[in-house]
């Protein structure tokens, strides 16, 4: 694949379609067992607030809530998916791999993209490094939730 | 004629399509005889300024001093009033620290417009607040514009200093500098104008304009970065204290005195970027050949075009004036439902580089009610075929968000 054939996999029609009907995009409710944590993107203003519902060690239930760009609503919506379920452990491990997918291809290298499903499509944002923070934003704010929810006992 | 050749950068592919580079507000591209005229004085010419005795160093010199004496002829003024700074944000910072910090009192005003690029809002902020001194605004009128017949209900005796933009670096809009300068000093204020974005576009005749202070970058005139120039009337730089002290700004010095020079090179001290200088002068001479009023002619038909082509897009919000004979090179847009960096993510797969952000200028972004904008900019290698393509790759913006 050349560059342009590379760039234009962001904007695809699966891309697109999660940035219109975002998955666990949902006003926040701060129930018991939910951490949460916010972050804001200086370039553009826009804000994310994340929050995510531990039982027995495992996410029974994640949501974001904010507005922004395709690739910052797609992004989160296909994180979110991959990380429905799983353990704490386990979903700190699919953040970073992510991340580490995003910085690969930003360095030209290869990306491994064992267990990151359809986030295989975002990855390519890595090619815009003005892009990243959008696509990378709700993982951070993610982690910093699960950072919470790990140090706390009672879940 | 074709003016790209002038233009090595313009050769540039961009993600496998032809660069056509449409974000010249931010910073322009250069023309060769610019960065030849640098190299040759590095090749040929170079030794430091005002300071060495022997044939060399007059050189140097005589092309440093030339450079200053070519950007003051082009703006009509006499060569000691040009400073030569590292940019229009260092310019507008000396005003606020040399001037405004010693001439400002408390109870004074400061009358700005909402519209300013930081760098000509938070110098003045610190004033404010270290001389117990109130900011004002000129506020967007109904048309999202610069509210310009504001401007005189704002003004009183209290007002110490004004300060706005020649060119909106968002709207667009070109200020009425003259009309508003006479304003301000009718009622004894200083006039501090932001030409950052006015510079090389049309004519800029400082002496007839009668502003008290001038600030422009090199780099978004066709120069290289790291030079600006700020211009001050005369009787004004003489009673102003240099904020930047050591070589070459002093007459004498003792172990616990100086005394300083005279302006410009009060405000001058240390080794200058004598080759920035060289480069900005160049510059201007590239300019004035083609006519900053047959630029200014070219800008605006090209301004009329892309102004017609884009109201032809429903979607597509225009920020600032809907007439080109209100404006200089630039056009602030957004297209509903796509965030802007969506829209120039896209625009660049399609080589066109465009500015995607809140430009430096967030009061303006919450003034219009918007995050951010996308901005489209010319210079003198701009061409319609690019705005062609503009238009293009937005319509394909829009079939990928329908």
């Amino acid at each position: 694949m050349n560059q342009k054939e590379v760039s234009r996999q962001l904007y695809r029609q699966v891309m697109m379609d999660h940035a219109r009907a975002p998955h666990h995009l949902h006003p926040l409710k701060k129930r018991a067992n939910t951490f949460f944590a916010k972050k804001i993107n200086q370039s553009c203003g826009d804000a994310y607030g994340v929050e995510v519902e531990i039982e027995k060690g495992r996410i029974r239930r994640l949501a974001f809530d904010g507005d922004g760009c395709a690739i910052s609503m797609a992004a989160s919506s296909m994180l979110f998916d991959q990380v429905q379920g799983k353990t704490i452990e386990e979903a700190e491990s699919i953040i970073r791999r992510y991340f580490d997918a995003v910085v690969a291809v930003g360095c030209k290298q290869k990306p491994d993209v064992t267990g990151l499903g359809e986030l295989e499509m975002i990855i390519h944002v890595g090619h815009y490094p003005s892009r990243v923070k959008c696509a990378t934003l709700t993982g951070h704010a993610l982690s910093d939730a699960l950072a919470k929810a790990r140090m706390d006992q009672s879940v | 004629m074709n003016r790209q050749d002038d233009f090595a950068m313009l050769q540039r592919q961009e993600n496998g399509a032809p660069l056509a580079y449409l974000d010249s507000a931010s910073t322009s591209q250069k023309p060769t005889v610019v960065l030849e005229a640098m190299r040759a004085f590095y090749q040929k010419s170079n030794a430091n300024v005002h300071r060495g005795n022997y044939q060399l160093a007059e050189e140097a010199t005589e092309a440093y001093e030339g450079a200053r004496k070519t950007i003051a002829d082009a703006l009509k003024v006499p060569s000691s009033t040009i400073i030569f700074t590292k940019s229009t944000t260092d310019g507008l910072n000396l005003v606020a620290q040399s001037f405004a910090l010693s001439e400002v009192q408390p109870g004074d005003e400061i009358l700005l417009t909402v519209a300013e690029h930081h760098a000509n809002l938070l110098p003045w902020q610190r004033v404010a607040q270290q001389k117990g001194a109130r900011l004002r605004f000129v506020d967007l009128n109904a048309n999202g514009e610069i509210d310009w017949a504001a401007f005189e209900k704002k003004l009183n005796q209290k007002t110490k200093l004004v300060a706005f933009a020649h060119v909106s670096n968002v709207l667009g809009s070109v200020a009425p500098v003259k009309a508003l300068t006479r304003l301000a000093h009718a009622y004894g204020a200083t006039v501090v104008v932001d030409g950052a974005q006015a510079i090389g576009h049309f004519p800029v005749d400082l002496k007839d304009l009668d502003v008290d202070f001038y600030a422009f970058s090199g780099h978004k005139a066709l120069g290289p970065t790291g030079i600006g120039v700020l211009y001050g009337k005369s009787a004004l730089l003489e009673e102003m204290a240099p904020v930047q002290l050591g070589g070459e700004m002093i007459e004498t010095v003792t172990k616990t005195s100086a005394t300083f020079a005279k302006s410009p090179f009060k405000f001058e001290a240390g080794t200058p970027n004598i080759a920035g200088a060289i480069g900005l002068a160049r510059a201007m001479t590239y300019l004035e050949e083609i006519g900053l009023s047959q630029i200014e002619k070219e800008e605006q038909g090209l301004l009329s075009y892309a102004l017609k082509e884009l109201a032809k897009l429903p979607e597509i919000v225009i920020y600032g004036p809907l007439s080109a004979a209100r404006r200089s090179g630039l056009i602030a847009f957004n297209v509903r439902g796509v965030h802007p960096h969506d829209v120039g993510t896209i625009l660049d797969m399609d080589g066109l580089t465009l500015r995607a952000g809140q430009h430096c200028a967030q009061p303006l972004m919450t003034a219009l009610g918007v995050s951010s904008t996308l901005r489209l900019s010319f210079s003198v290698y701009s061409q319609k075929e690019e705005i062609d393509r503009l238009i293009l790759s937005l319509k394909r913006v829009l079939e990928v968000f329908s």
